[in-house]
Formats: structure tokens, C-alpha cells, sequence
């Protein structure tokens, strides 16, 4: 029987235009398998150096495997939420108004202000490479949790925590989902970042492209072209 | 009083996008697991942006019933998998979304009546190619409606394909949070000459 091979990296899958773009971009596609969210089990996340979580994801059904993926931090590895995770991650998420027109309004007050750039996650990023927008903030974070962003009204955009083995990060930003819709084009620096972050290789430092061959196909069809040797 | 159904993908913020008015009832119908939709009672089905193709392209039978009967399917998202009938949608990022400039290419419904391309193009602060990016792909290429000056279509207008309506945006968002709100130049009046547009079919469906 052929042995099948995985990216390192499980990218949780709702069906999105903008994660799909991104990870079946030529740039990106060895480093994301999509695991569409009604599939998810400790049995599809155990061949994963990592999860990514994006922005606009289901957390009330990724709530529903809460211990697979709990089960998989306790194995020591690395996983990644963006956007409205709440209960589920020991966090409490609150909206708050969006502004994506600050670097338009006023260049020098972004909504992401104040961040450790000694955290792996961004070291060697700008300020501008590592804050744009932000969905909302935590009001509450696990005990012990490290907080690594602020929002320029001091409220905790990204935070990371520990206690459950491996390492969890949770941030209000989007980064997967703006690198699809390609408005912000120097997200390029950050999802590199976040790559070798999550798995310890780095993608080529190139700007992503897109390949039209993988749209209009149906699904389910091979995402990336690695799955069997 | 139309009745829309709006795919709902559990993503925050969307019941919000959503708001009923006395031209149009919206209803959530929540993909699930094993999501079996029934758009029987709907004249208008609505998929947002932010909206799942797999799911979609699972349903697409639930879709295309829809539309034989002569009802209307919306999709303000990017549909990457061939779920709606003679339409799918292509992201590319060759040309900067800065660059972008819609024209009316033809309009017979009055989709754009009242609408300015530009305010499309370039929203309220000066940023442009803020509203939809890459492009549709059409089996019906009278059916496009705007389209960009490197001949991408962003709006589709299509009765050719199946016996129903089917309009779609490459990935431009459209709703009603604000039913109340003054008509403006912009996607509130796109999204209600749309709005228009569909009770019109519906009643040269049913004289």
C-alpha cells in the first residue's frame, strides 16, 4: 500500500475562498494540508507538526473537538488560532469596531500598537509587517498565558499559553484570510513567519501567486500534489 | 415580501449583515455536518461572503433545484468550487487591487441604477479595490454586467443558464445591515436594485 505523506502543517478548512487560496498557492501548498472542519479527529491531526486556525472559521463546531485538539497540544506541538475563539481556548473574545482604514486615516496609529518583538513569532518583523487590523480582543486570557499584542487602546489582541503541553497562540488578526484577499500585499513577512514558527521551515521569501488550474475543480480532489510515494 | 435564505457558515457577524426589511424576510440556514438544505420555501436563496464551496458544491443539487424552478440564487462570495450553474470564480493577484476600475458592461435588469462604478472601486477613505478581487468565469459572457478595464467580470447577471436568476459578485460583499438607511451610490443600492430585481422575476414567474 502506498505511503500516504502530509504538509507539516494541518490548516483547519470551512470552506473559505481566501484559506483555500492560500494554501493551494504554488508558495504555500507543501507547507497546508486543508482539513475540512467536519472531519476533524485526533486520528486526522496526529500526522501534523502543527494546527492553524484561520479567521473566519466555525468555532462553534471546532468547539466540538475541543479534546483532539487539546490532546494534540499535550504531544508538545504548536497551534495557531486567528480570529473569534473564545470559550473553547480558555479565552473570553469580545467584537469590537473594525478600523482597516488607519493607514489611509492616520499611518501612525495602527489598531495593533504594542508588540513583543522578542516572541520567535515576530522577531525580525516591522511593526507594520506584524499588526494590521484586528477582529475584536480578549478580555480574558488564560492564567499564565504570555500576551504578546496589544490594540492601541491597550486591550489583548494576541496572547500565548503553555499549560496544555505544547504551545497555543490566539490572536483577533487575520492573517490567512487578508494574505487571500491580497488588499494588504506585504502579509508575505508574516505568514512566512507564522510558517516556520508552526513547523521550522520557511517558505520561499517570494511574494505568493496564485494558479488557476485550482479553482472550478471539485471537491474533494488532492489538495497539494505530495499525498502518496 | 421576498423569502431569502442566507447559507449560514457560523462565521461571526453575519446575522448582523442580514437585517429584514418590508421588501425582504431573511432566514439562516446553518450548514452542518451533514447539511441537507431545503430551499423549498425560499424565493431567493443567499450565499454571503465568507460562505463554504464545499458545503455548496455538496448541495449543489439543492442549488440547481432551486433555480429550475425559477427561483434566485444570490453568491456575494468567491465560488472556487463549480457549484452555481455556468459560473465559477478565479483569484489572481497579477494586478494590484489599487489599480482597479469597474465600467458598466450591460445592465437590462437596472442592477446599477443609481450606482456609481467608482464608489466600487474606491470606498469612502480613498481605498481602492476595497470591495471585490480576481474574477467570474461565465458560460454566459451577455450575462456580465461590470467588469474592470482589464475585462474581468465582478457582477453576473444570468437567466441563460438554468430557468431561474442567478446573480454573483467575484467575492464582493453585499447585505443589509441597515434596513433604514438612506440609499447611497454604493453596494446598499446595488444590493437593493438586486433586491428589486429578483421580485420582478419572481412575478414574470408566477403571472
Amino acid at each position: 500500500m502506498p505511503e500516504q505523506t502530509h504538509a507539516p502543517i494541518a490548516m483547519l478548512f470551512n470552506g473559505v475562498w481566501s484559506q483555500y487560496v492560500v494554501a493551494t498557492a504554488p508558495k504555500y501548498r507543501d507547507f497546508f494540508d486543508l482539513l475540512y472542519t467536519g472531519q476533524l479527529s485526533a486520528a486526522q491531526l496526529a500526522p501534523y507538526r502543527a494546527l492553524l486556525i484561520p479567521f473566519q472559521s466555525d468555532h462553534a463546531a471546532i468547539a466540538a473537538h475541543r479534546d483532539a485538539i487539546m490532546d494534540f497540544l499535550a504531544t508538545g506541538r504548536r497551534v495557531a488560532v486567528f480570529g473569534d475563539a473564545g470559550d473553547w481556548i480558555g479565552g473570553q473574545w469580545e467584537d469590537r469596531p473594525l478600523d482597516n482604514y488607519w493607514w489611509a486615516r492616520d499611518p501612525l496609529q495602527p489598531p495593533v500598537n504594542d508588540t513583543d518583538f522578542s516572541h520567535p513569532l515576530f522577531v525580525g518583523l516591522t511593526p507594520r509587517q506584524a499588526g494590521w487590523h484586528h477582529h475584536g480582543v480578549y478580555t480574558r486570557i488564560p492564567a499564565g498565558a504570555r500576551i504578546l499584542q496589544r490594540s492601541r487602546s491597550g486591550e489583548i489582541v494576541c496572547w500565548e499559553s503553555s499549560t496544555n503541553g505544547g504551545q497555543l497562540l490566539a490572536a483577533t488578526s487575520d492573517p490567512i484570510v487578508e494574505h487571500g484577499v491580497q488588499q494588504i500585499r506585504h502579509l508575505d513577512h508574516f505568514v512566512d513567519q507564522l510558517v516556520w514558527w508552526l513547523c521550522g521551515r520557511r517558505p520561499d521569501p517570494l511574494p505568493m501567486e496564485f494558479e488557476r488550474a485550482m479553482f472550478g475543480k471539485a471537491w474533494p480532489e488532492p489538495i497539494g500534489v505530495k499525498h502518496y510515494t | 415580501m421576498l423569502r431569502a435564505a442566507v447559507v449560514d457558515n457560523g462565521i461571526h457577524g453575519l446575522h448582523s449583515f442580514f437585517v429584514s426589511s418590508p421588501e425582504v424576510h431573511f432566514r439562516f440556514e446553518s450548514i452542518t455536518g451533514d447539511w441537507r438544505p431545503d430551499f423549498s420555501g425560499d424565493d431567493v436563496v443567499i450565499v454571503p461572503n465568507g460562505s463554504n464551496h464545499v458545503a455548496l458544491y455538496d448541495a449543489r443539487a439543492a442549488i440547481r433545484t432551486v433555480l429550475d424552478r425559477g427561483a434566485a440564487v444570490l453568491c456575494f462570495c468567491g465560488c472556487f468550487t463549480p457549484w452555481l450553474p455556468g459560473t465559477y470564480w478565479v483569484h489572481e493577484n497579477t494586478r494590484p487591487n489599487r489599480e482597479l476600475d469597474y465600467h458598466v458592461v450591460d445592465d437590462p435588469m437596472g442592477l446599477m441604477l443609481g450606482v456609481d462604478p467608482a464608489r466600487l472601486s474606491t470606498e469612502s477613505h480613498g481605498i481602492r479595490g476595497w470591495w471585490a478581487c480576481g474574477e467570474l468565469i461565465t458560460a454566459q459572457p451577455q450575462s456580465v454586467v461590470l467588469a474592470d478595464q482589464w475585462k474581468r467580470a465582478a457582477l453576473v447577471a444570468d437567466t441563460s443558464s438554468t430557468p431561474g436568476l442567478i446573480i454573483a459578485t467575484a467575492s464582493g460583499p453585499l447585505g443589509q445591515s441597515d434596513p433604514s438607511a438612506p440609499d447611497d451610490d454604493g453596494p446598499r443600492r446595488l444590493f437593493r436594485n438586486i433586491i428589486r430585481a429578483v421580485a420582478r422575476h419572481r412575478e414574470v414567474q408566477y403571472a
